[in-house]
């Protein structure tokens, strides 16, 4: 589990729960938006083309 | 089994009862790990505010001519008030004068026993915010100044050898991520455990100093104490508590009051046990003014059960 602490920014990657006033958890759709969205749209694109040439 | 004493034979039977050793056992246990960890600082009677001052960001790049912004600053307080704790007990006037013939020093086990439950007292209070002889909250004196309540960093405890392992480090990493160093570990008696039974892929004890109840005064290079019977007190849900006490935890004593033999009214305050003088009883007490304050509490980490 990813926490980041919203006072210094730092991230760290913990195997158990962490609570605190400054932590936050790391969500994936918080940690890396654009990152997953591009591969997610090129995949949709190419099974298109894949369907259109069948 | 003792034979009866007949006319044939004179047994010993219960005839000469047993003589009694000079000098009491002091059975009372009880330390602080606190203590060990962080020495003493002078804190005054009424009381100590310590300002804080910090400087959250960093120094800032500056072009030809260009603009500067500012880094900012914060200035805080933290007040360490003492408060009163005490013990006390009522002793008969027979028990003393029967102690005496004996060679019993009642008063100086009371003495020593009152020191070591003192000790005992302040990791409860500031570990926990209770009270040590009810188990109750302390709301009114010792309000949020505990690290159960304060730690910057709380983690939950996962049970297992190896995962202790883990909970240790990532309450470093914690610590470490406000740019804090640990500096020692309170650890108590079932995490103490769980590490103790960690092993290798070679089924190696990976802390063998910890086995058969070893208490070394060190794990892997950070300082550790370790206090079942505190840190786990009235069945509290706290495993351990890491941090840099030695530069961000305060305490004292700022007024030990010497120990009252006390011979007049009801100083224990118990409507049964009544008058002392009426009852030929004395009460003895011991009474002290103990303060201490978490000056950062985002250097500290408990682990925790949740």
């Amino acid at each position: 589990m990813k926490y980041l602490n919203k006072r210094t920014g730092v991230v760290i990657d913990v195997p158990c729960r962490l609570e605190g006033p400054d932590w936050e958890e790391v969500t994936e759709a918080k940690e890396a938006p654009k990152a997953e969205k591009a591969p997610a749209k090129a995949a949709q694109k190419k099974a298109v083309k894949k369907g259109a040439d069948a | 089994m003792s034979l009866p004493n007949t006319a044939n034979a004179i047994a010993r039977g219960s005839l000469f009862p047993p003589e009694v050793v000079a000098g009491l056992m002091n059975m009372v246990k009880g330390k602080s790990a606190l203590a060990a960890l962080c020495g003493q600082s002078p804190i005054p009677f009424n009381g100590s505010k310590t300002f804080t001052f910090n400087m959250d960001n960093e120094i800032d790049v500056v072009a030809e001519a260009g603009a500067k912004s500012a880094g900012g600053g914060q200035v805080g307080a933290v007040t360490i008030q003492p408060i009163k704790v005490e013990y006390g007990m009522r002793v008969s006037d027979e028990f003393l004068y029967g102690s005496e013939e004996v060679a019993l020093d009642i008063l100086r086990a009371f003495s020593e026993g009152w020191a070591v439950k003192l000790a005992k007292g302040f990791d409860i209070m500031a570990m926990h915010g209770v009270n040590p002889r009810t188990g109750l909250a302390a709301s009114g004196t010792i309000g949020n100044n505990y690290f159960d309540y304060a730690a910057g960093t709380k983690i939950t405890y996962l049970g297992s050898s190896s995962t202790a392992y883990q909970n240790v480090d990532a309450a470093i990493a914690g610590i470490n991520a406000y740019d804090h160093e640990a500096s020692g570990a309170v650890m108590g008696s079932t995490i103490r455990a769980a590490l103790a039974a960690m092993v290798d892929s070679d089924t190696r004890p990976v802390f063998p100093e910890l086995a058969w109840g070893g208490r070394p005064s060190s794990l892997n290079g950070l300082r550790t104490e370790f206090n079942g019977p505190t840190v786990e007190y009235n069945s509290a849900k706290t495993r351990a508590v890491i941090g840099d006490f030695a530069n961000y935890f305060k305490w004292g004593i700022a007024k030990e009051l010497p120990m009252e033999v006390i011979q007049y009214g009801n100083p224990d305050n118990d409507a049964t046990a009544g008058d002392l003088k009426g009852h030929n009883q004395v009460y003895l007490r011991g009474e002290a003014y103990i303060g201490w304050g978490i000056l950062d509490a985002t250097a500290f980490a408990t682990i925790a059960t949740t």
